[in-house]
């Protein structure tokens, strides 16, 4: 007899729900029905929303929804501005009756709204915006509805009224009633486009006239010497912001002298000793900080350069000095004048200049600069001034 | 009594268009949309019920009105008394009302004739706007909403900036505002206030700031703009005796256009698509098939027959495909208790 029981209840739970478990469904179907009226009366939707939700997870276990269940469902759905959802709720009031009211809705979504997939990759929010804000509160909703899910989440997939939008500033037009969703998908910030003002190459070439001083003394080297020469750099400058921007350079800082004629020597002991110029070959590096102030710009930083140099005239060291470095090395000041130093330089210090734009060619500007800088091999200073044309990129933000 | 105007004695017939509807009540208010394709109109059904309606007409023959509901088509939620007036048009199609059920708040709707069966949606909730709203009337370029509520316990005009999203009170006073209509560039707002126990006309301009355009003995009420000049009903000859004035916005060149007229129960002057005439009906029954349209410059009377109607009212004309047409309500001579709504072909008659 209980084996019979159990298989007759074995056969029933298996045919469907048990019949209280239905009875309870139905129970809890106008239960939540007539709250769902209640609350709409109220334009209570989102709590509506909650019940048809309730609704539709008893749907699952086998409640069939009316069609007022789904109206009300789709009037929940519009006044929250998810109107794909209510599009599927109307569609499905319509399979079970084919009103007038739910035709004309679907019609009038299909009419006004298009089908839209928004989606963002960067990591911080972005904003989603009509240009113009419809009237009809459904349409509001739906519009507000996929601002805050952009903003939350970074995309939306749904429908929108059609009218234009940006995203994160990009523009796209929705179009009523078509079929394929409208994809936006909004890409990662590039450095140059988003966290900075502005980003491009940065040039200068100029005249340059260098003084090399006084040497300290202790060693044999050449005495002070200057002279004028081009110097040409090239690098980039990164605006952080508007007016302030860091930037990199590198260039050649060069110096070239005719040579003299040493004064207390014979003709014989010139023509033997010969003419020769002053000559610096050096490569620079710049790092620096510019400050812009409209079209003026600021510029100043560390510099370093490295080079090769050749110099006539040597300081007074070996004539006291029997330094072996001295050897060969005329003991006659007149005489030092004349000597040839071949050498290198490596010298550290500080660069300065101001720029006015004057020109604009693409997203660069023009400027005339005057650059000055003074640097230190540790043995002499290097003061130097130079009247340069600069190009740098335009502040675009 | 019009002596002083140039009365066109002529009567014009026409052909009426009924517009019928199947419940029975009073019709009032119709109220063109702006190409002259809809036509919105009250139906009083009285025991506080008005019901609003709103019907197409093609080349002046109204077809089936359609029902305006603010709820679901479901009759669960429709039930009981309710209260849809004062439509007005928005400059793209759609139709803003006030409206309540059963004594409930009175709100601003929102509904769109191209999904007719569509439930009227609220436009404002209340957190948006608190207090019972009425009035709605549109800024010609139909971005501004502007309204009266009564949440400080007085009338008061809010704007609602469809594009700024927010809600803000115009003006603040101790007195209760009604009827705001718009200057035809948006820039002027002309309103009725309370004002020492009578009605008198007001303009607001933005800022703190209101100006008296027109007051007096009477109630001075319900403004509508006609480009510079300012067309309202005014009652300074006693209770009960309605005429039509016109005023400029500076407050100059008043006078009176119609006397004796029948005061619309919601409605504010009508003017004709040109603006340079206002449309009205007598106060005398024994003019009740008549309507008359004065022109704002006080020249000219041109009187409408109606053709076996009386107790004619609530004119409203419109310019559509090159043809004037003009709606109004009125009382069959027999055999009816409603007074129905009717449309007319009245080109060449009214420009």
């Amino acid at each position: 007899m209980i084996g019979r029981l159990s298989l007759l209840v074995l056969a029933a739970s298996l045919l469907g729900p048990p019949a209280y478990a239905v009875d309870a469904d139905q129970a809890e179907h106008t239960r939540l029905t007539a709250e769902m009226k209640k609350l709409a009366a109220r334009s209570a939707w989102r709590g509506v929303e909650e019940s048809y939700q309730r609704l539709v997870t008893l749907s699952k276990d086998g409640l069939v929804l009316t069609y007022e269940d789904y109206l009300v469902g789709a009037q929940a759905a519009g006044a929250l501005g998810h109107i794909a959802d209510a599009y599927d709720r109307l569609r499905d009031a319509a399979k079970l009756d084919g009103k007038l009211e739910v035709v004309e809705w679907m019609e009038e979504i299909e009419q006004n709204f298009g089908s839209v997939a928004l989606s963002s990759a960067r990591k911080e929010p972005v904003e989603l915006t009509a240009d113009q804000m419809p009237f009809a509160p459904d349409r509001r909703a739906a519009i507000a509805f996929a601002q805050s899910e952009v903003a939350e989440t970074g995309k939306f997939s749904g429908l929108l009224p059609a009218g234009s939008y940006a995203m994160a500033g990009i523009p796209f037009t929705v179009e009523a009633g078509t079929a394929e969703p409208l994809a936006i998908h909004i890409k990662p910030v590039k450095i140059s486009q988003e966290g900075l003002a502005f980003v491009g190459p940065r040039g200068t070439v100029g005249l340059v006239y260098t003084s090399a001083g006084d040497s300290a003394g202790d060693a044999y080297e050449p005495a002070a010497f200057g002279g004028a020469g081009p110097r040409i750099g090239m690098g980039v400058e990164v605006g952080l912001r508007a007016h302030l921007a860091v930037l990199a350079e590198v260039g050649y800082h060069g110096l070239l002298s005719g040579a003299a004629t040493i004064d207390g020597i014979s003709e014989v002991q010139q023509q033997a000793i010969g003419t020769h110029g002053d000559a610096l070959h050096l490569g620079y590096g710049w790092l620096a900080v510019s400050y812009r102030m409209e079209d003026l710009w600021l510029t100043a930083g560390p510099v370093w350069s490295a080079g090769s140099g050749q110099v006539s005239g040597a300081n007074d060291y070996c004539l006291l000095s029997a330094d072996p470095a001295c050897q060969g090395a005329s003991d006659e000041p007149a005489l030092l004048e004349g000597e040839v130093l071949v050498g290198s330089v490596q010298a550290g210090g500080f660069a300065f200049s101001a720029s006015y734009a004057l020109i604009e060619f693409g997203k660069l500007h023009g400027a005339l600069s005057f650059v000055a800088g003074a640097q230190s091999d540790s043995s002499r200073l290097y003061p130097w001034g130079e009247l340069a044309f600069t190009f740098a990129p335009m502040a675009t933000k | 009594m019009l002596g002083w105007l140039f009365l066109l004695l002529a009567p014009l017939t026409a052909e009426a268009g009924k517009v019928s509807v199947a419940d029975d009540g009073h019709a009032y208010n119709p109220t063109w949309s702006p190409n002259g394709q809809w036509l919105a109109f009250e139906l009083n059904r009285y025991g506080d019920a008005v019901d609003l309606y709103a019907v197409r007409v093609n080349d002046g023959v109204p077809a089936v009105p359609n029902k305006v509901n603010i709820k679901s088509g479901g009759s669960s939620f429709s039930s009981g008394a309710s209260v849809l007036a004062n439509p007005v048009w928005h400059p793209q199609g759609q139709l803003f009302f006030e409206g309540g059920i059963n004594g409930a708040s009175n709100r601003l709707f929102y509904w769109a004739p191209q999904s007719a069966s569509k439930p009227a949606q609220e436009l404002l909730s209340q957190a948006d706007a608190k207090g019972d709203l009425s009035w709605p009337t549109l800024r010609p370029d139909g971005q501004v909403v502007a309204f009266v509520s009564d949440q400080t316990g007085n009338g008061d005009v809010y704007l609602w900036d469809a594009g700024k999203g927010g809600v803000e009170r115009a003006f603040t006073t101790s007195f209760s505002e009604g009827s705001p209509a718009y200057s035809e560039d948006g820039a002027l707002l002309a309103f009725s206030r309370k004002n020492q126990g009578t009605e008198d006309l007001f303009t607001w301009a933005g800022g703190a700031a209101t100006k008296p355009l027109k007051g007096g003995a009477g109630d001075q009420t319900r403004p509508v703009f006609a480009g510079d000049q300012v067309v309202y009903f005014t009652s300074e000859r006693g209770e009960g005796n309605w005429d039509i004035a016109v005023v400029n916005t500076d407050g100059s060149g008043r006078k009176i256009l119609a006397r004796d007229v029948r005061l619309p129960i919601r409605a504010k002057p009508a003017l004709s698509p040109n603006k340079k005439s206002v449309l009205y009906a007598a106060s005398d029954p024994a003019k009740g098939h008549l309507l008359f349209a004065a022109t704002l410059d006080g020249a000219k009377t041109v009187e409408i027959e109606t053709g076996g109607l009386v107790a004619c009212g609530e004119p409203a004309a419109v310019k559509a495909n090159g043809k004037v047409y003009l709606s109004y309500t009125a009382l069959p001579a027999k055999g009816s208790d409603w007074r129905h709504l009717h449309v007319i072909d009245v080109t060449g008659k009214i420009q």
